[in-house]
């Protein structure tokens, strides 16, 4: 029998990531916050993870260094990778949206649009029939408009906090954002049996939270 | 400043004489073993009209082609696939005489994609074959056998084929009333399996259940073959649908008595490349390898675009993904 590797990006996702898991039965017996180490083994199960960062998660899935992943829809959708997208965990739920201090950038010819997520803004106003100008930030997008940066934003909105103390206002809702369990598609084919069985166990253990609550 | 002069560009790369041998090597292989099979080597401009590619509906990715300008200003597309120049070939130089022609190939293949961690991503080499004027369940498991011998020939000892079977979904579509842009993004959902963004916006849609059970269901068609193929049946909306899959099944299991069952699973999620498909599909994956070493299938469709109605099926070999997959 072959090494599963599962890869989770480090950051909001791993603890809730690791809770079903565990739920699900699958534990890595090493694995401590504290630790510095990154990769954990399970020889029983014959489990590897991977701690990556949260944006590579995709990228280690796609090119099969890793068959399993647990990923944001966001960055997925953001990486473009050619995955299977096999559970919807149902937490770390967002959404994308526009944000701007007002409703003016969609009176411009061609409005500028800072982001984290140049490929999602575009992929979003390129089907609207808009044209637009992107300016790839890697945080504290909410600053761009305000000091005349960009017209707006495109970001995943959580609570809307931080919008609203920074005096800026969802005005288009994108699409909905939670974690996703996503697979290698030559694994999820070569692996049947092992992966097959992982994740019809995650499912169930979803399956019976969204119950629960 | 940069010394453009010294570097090549992104997607391409040199071979060096220990990595030419060995490719040289697995190309002699492999045509050798077309050969015994009874296919004759083929070769098409390296170079041809654009519009060959962008008139046959739904083949070759706009984007993807690497385009020159002729001398009265036509488009010319280095060669971005094997199977449309030989289908072409064929129905403009073999209409007569007998319609069965079994041809190979192995020659480069050029894309514009720009996939950074792939080094070979805008010129590589596949080699394959092309079986035309033969139908049915013989043709089919012919090709996919010959698939399956060449692998094991090439020295590939764990592999899977998958085996799809496009008409089966896009028999079932054709009952669906649904907008272009709504069918592309639930065909979408499908192909990447993602099963609780699929069930929510079938949710949405407004037809009977029979259908909506059936978009969802087709996904989760994959696995072991007996399972896929009772489900398959269960979800059938008419003989057309059926049909089908008894002809995938009867194909499915030709090749386990010919003793192939060990290297195959079938998936009737595999819908991607649907307008180039019309019947059996499959691919060819080795673990921990991400992506496919082998595409092939039936495309009758695709001659009669040239004028001349013929059965065709066949597969590529993508011959440098095989190579880093070996060294593996």
């Amino acid at each position: 029998m072959n090494y599963v590797t599962i890869a989770l990006g480090k950051g909001r996702l791993v603890e809730e990531t690791l809770s079903i898991l565990e739920e699900a039965g699958i534990v890595f017996p090493d694995f401590s916050k504290k630790s510095r180490k990154l990769i954990f083994e399970n020889k029983r199960q014959q489990l590897r993870m991977v701690l990556v960062k949260a944006s590579d998660v995709p990228t280690y899935v796609e090119r099969g260094a890793a068959d399993l992943g647990v990923v944001g829809k966001d960055t997925l959708l953001e990486s473009q990778a050619k995955v299977y997208e096999v559970v919807d965990l149902g937490f770390g739920i967002c959404k994308f949206a526009v944000a701007g201090l007002n409703a003016s950038y969609q009176n411009k010819a061609k409005p500028i649009i800072a982001t984290k997520y140049p490929n999602v803004a575009k992929a979003y106003f390129q089907e609207k029939g808009q044209s637009i100008e992107t300016i790839k930030l890697n945080g504290s997008v909410e600053l761009a408009p305000l000091i005349g940066l960009s017209d707006c934003i495109v970001d995943i909105v959580e609570t809307g906090k931080t919008l609203k103390e920074n005096g800026l206002q969802v005005y288009e809702e994108i699409s909905y954002v939670s974690a996703r369990l996503i697979a290698n598609r030559a694994s999820f084919k070569t692996k049947f049996t092992q992966i097959g069985e992982l994740i019809n166990s995650i499912q169930e253990v979803v399956d019976q939270r969204g119950e629960r609550s | 400043m940069e010394r453009l002069s010294q570097l090549v560009p992104s997607g391409v790369k040199d071979l060096h004489a220990k990595d030419l041998e060995a490719k040289e090597e697995i190309l002699s292989t492999i045509k050798a073993l077309f050969r015994k099979h009874g296919y004759r080597q083929v070769q098409t401009p390296i170079f041809e009209y654009y519009d060959l590619f962008t008139e046959i509906k739904g083949t070759m990715e706009k984007d993807q082609m690497i385009k020159l300008i002729d001398r009265d200003g036509k488009i010319l597309v280095l060669r971005p696939d094997a199977t449309i120049p030989i289908a072409r070939m064929v129905a403009t130089d073999y209409r007569n005489g007998n319609p069965v022609r079994k041809f190979s190939y192995v020659t480069s293949i050029f894309r514009m994609s720009d996939d950074p961690q792939n080094v070979q991503s805008r010129e590589f080499t596949q080699a394959g074959v092309e079986l035309f004027g033969k139908d049915g369940v013989e043709a089919d498991v012919e090709v996919i056998s010959l698939g399956i011998e060449s692998l094991l020939e090439l020295g590939v000892k764990d592999f899977t084929i998958d085996l799809g079977q496009a008409n089966f979904y896009k028999v079932l579509i054709e009952h669906i009333d649904m907008e272009p842009e709504e069918m592309a993004f639930v065909q979408r959902l499908i192909e990447n399996k993602n099963f609780a963004d699929l069930k929510r916006a079938v949710a949405g849609l407004e037809m009977p259940y029979t259908l909506k059970n059936a978009l969802r269901t087709i996904p989760t068609l994959y696995g072991e073959p007996k399972d896929v193929l009772k489900k398959a049946f269960r979800i059938c909306i008419n003989e057309e649908m059926e049909g089908e899959i008894r002809q995938l099944q009867a194909v499915y299991e030709e090749l386990v008595s010919a003793g192939y069952g060990p290297y195959l699973s079938l998936d009737l999620g595999l819908i991607n490349h649907l307008n180039y498909y019309t019947s059996i599909l499959f691919q060819g994956y080795v673990p921990g390898f991400g992506k496919p070493i082998l595409l092939g299938g039936r495309y009758d469709n695709l001659t009669k675009q040239f004028g001349y109605d013929t059965k065709a099926t066949g597969f590529a070999i993508y011959i440098d993904d095989l190579m880093v997959a070996l060294e593996q």
